[in-house]
């Protein structure tokens, strides 16, 4: 289902009350009621529910993932995800949720689904009727992911880009080249001698991992076409979807408040 | 006849020092001391002819030859340091941030204010010449509407000891934000603060907002990620801006933006894309010319482009920005 997003809740719940596995695309819904219901229609009628995440099959951020449960990069300190481009901005939603809604999911994925404790936002409208750029902050315990979202930054074309920063080193993703990662080994050693701390900077250097060329949309449709015809697990169920929905909704609080607010 | 003393040789007064020798070869400084507690850093001296050295600072406060001093010494005595020199008439250069607290920043001001003596901050990006013609487009509206500033400063380094990001690296993007919008003070400050080793932070991201305009400015001493990355771009209505701090002739103009027109139907938006343009700068040193600056108007009307007032508003946003972490939400200014 990639019709308008208003429409996703009625359409969604009448092809599962029909019966019908659904794939719907992000936002799953409107506001986190619509998802609450659609994820429980989902459960009475048995009907597969699944949202179009696509950062959960894109085959660099599953292996940095992979990388990240290993313990290559050690704890991780921050993630920091930059979606900037110069475009006419979308008129029927604004960044938060065209863009942050990926952001918001992935980088719980990326740290094993975990939620994250507080989440804020600054958003901002100069051109139109929703915001075409916004700044997100999503804290999970001492790892803290920056999301930058605009559609009136020119300064670097179009940037689409994730790094990762360890404590025993750092990764870095641009999302359209979905077949590589780079790693950069560098990082501080820290040593603590009576409470102390001394530091050694440890430079190993860049390189560039290639995995094997996947379509993230491909591999989503796939894997919702293989899941409906089995036990229906999907990787981005309703319940991450509904989760989705509600960290923007809290983000967009968090800017009419100014301040954190807890998820 | 110009005498001037340097306060501290380490790992900046040694440039502060190559920057004096460089001012008394054109014939600007008559007189050169340098000071420091340390002799191993005094070593740094014998690198040029004759410069008196002291190491204690006190001792100079009695030279009745001398004029001006420029204090490069640890942040918590810079306080101290700068009072007693201006109480003994002397005119006063000193690094940021000006003071620990905004109180003995107001201390400062007003022993400034009785003595007459000169007093200046070290806000070295108001004499960085890409900063400062960025600055003057701006006020030309060669960019339309200021939307965006944002500014990161990340490379991979053993964190200082003696202080975080904040004092370390925020002070100088909290300062030249305002300066690039005609000295506007924020409305609002927010951080976020990340303490990752010790009791210092080592990261930190902080969001100014300047009525419709907002400043991001990311610091970091853990990020291996781009090298060591000195950057500012501005985003405006009209054009874009990218400065490489590190190249301080030089600024890149991206040419881009989204034209907005009224029509019947509303707003009707379209992208113009005219490309990049290099503007070609004179090469001149920033801190030289903070310290031309300071001795010039020392010996004329003792007003400078980073007095002060400016040197105590930049310890007030970085207090309240820290707050603003504590607390976890926007601190009016």
């Amino acid at each position: 289902m990639s019709c308008h997003r208003h429409l996703h809740i009625k359409k969604a719940k009448d092809f599962m009350l029909a019966g019908k596995d659904v794939l719907v695309e992000k936002p799953l819904a409107m506001t986190k009621e619509e998802c609450k219901e659609l994820v429980s229609i989902s459960e009475e009628t048995g009907s597969g529910l699944m949202v179009g995440h696509i950062f959960r099959f894109h085959s660099a951020l599953l292996e940095l993932k992979k990388r990240i449960e290993l313990g290559e990069f050690g704890e991780i300190h921050h993630i920091s995800i930059k979606r900037q481009t110069l475009r006419i901005p979308r008129t029927d939603m604004g960044v938060m949720l065209a863009l942050g809604i990926h952001e918001v999911d992935l980088t719980c994925f990326l740290l094993g689904d975990k939620d994250p404790d507080y989440i804020f936002a600054d958003m901002n409208m100069h051109y139109g009727k929703t915001e075409e750029m916004a700044l997100i902050i999503q804290k999970f315990g001492k790892t803290t992911a920056y999301c930058y979202e605009s559609w009136v930054d020119p300064t670097e074309g179009k940037l689409r880009e994730l790094t990762l920063i360890g404590s025993k080193g750092c990764a870095k993703i641009d999302f359209s080249v979905p077949d590589e990662i780079t790693l950069i080994n560098s990082y501080l050693n820290v040593k603590s001698i009576n409470d102390k701390k001394s530091y050694d900077v440890v430079s190993g250097g860049n390189f560039t991992i290639r995995l094997d060329f996947k379509e993230p949309l491909l591999e989503e449709i796939r894997h919702f076409i293989i899941e409906s015809l089995s036990d229906k697990n999907y990787r981005a169920n309703g319940k991450i979807g509904s989760r989705a929905v509600e960290m923007v909704e809290k983000a967009i609080l968090a800017n009419e408040t100014k301040q954190f607010v807890r998820c | 006849m110009t005498h001037i003393a340097l306060i501290g040789v380490g790992y900046w007064g040694s440039n502060h020092l190559r920057a004096l020798v460089k001012l008394r070869d054109e014939g600007l400084v008559t007189e050169l001391i340098a000071c420091d507690t340390s002799e191993i850093s005094l070593k740094e001296v014998e690198k040029y002819e004759g410069i008196e050295t002291e190491t204690d600072w006190k001792n100079l406060l009695k030279d009745n030859n001398l004029d001006m001093v420029s204090i490069v010494s640890p942040s918590p005595m810079h306080y101290e340091m700068a009072k007693e020199f201006m109480l003994a008439g002397k005119d006063v250069l000193v690094e940021k941030p000006m003071a620990l607290t905004s109180e003995e920043c107001d201390d400062l001001i007003n022993i400034q204010k009785q003595t007459g003596k000169g007093l200046m901050v070290g806000h070295i990006f108001r004499f960085h010449s890409a900063v400062l013609e960025l600055k003057n487009m701006i006020s030309k509206g060669d960019f339309g509407e200021v939307l965006y500033i944002t500014i990161r400063r990340t490379a991979l380094r053993p964190p200082r000891k003696d202080m975080g990001v904040m004092l370390a690296l925020g002070i100088h993007e909290v300062d030249l934000t305002c300066f690039l919008l005609g000295d506007k003070t924020p409305d609002m400050i927010f951080a976020d603060m990340n303490y990752l080793f010790d009791k210092q932070e080592e990261m930190a991201f902080i969001l100014q907002k300047f009525g419709k305009t907002s400043a991001y400015s990311f610091e970091s001493w853990v990020d291996p990620t781009q090298g060591k990355l000195r950057e500012l771009s501005l985003v405006g209505s009209l054009g874009s801006a990218v400065i490489d701090f590190l190249v301080p002739d030089e600024i890149k103009l991206v040419n881009s933006f989204l034209n907005v027109k009224e029509s019947g139907y509303g707003k009707e938006f379209e992208v113009v894309q005219e490309g990049e343009t290099t503007v070609k700068l004179e090469s001149k040193e920033p801190l030289l010319e903070e310290i031309r600056h300071f001795i010039v108007n020392s010996k004329g009307n003792r007003i400078y482009d980073a007095d002060g007032i400016i040197g105590r508003r930049a310890v007030i946003m970085i207090e309240k920005a820290i707050e603003a972490n504590k607390k976890g939400r926007f601190i009016e200014i």
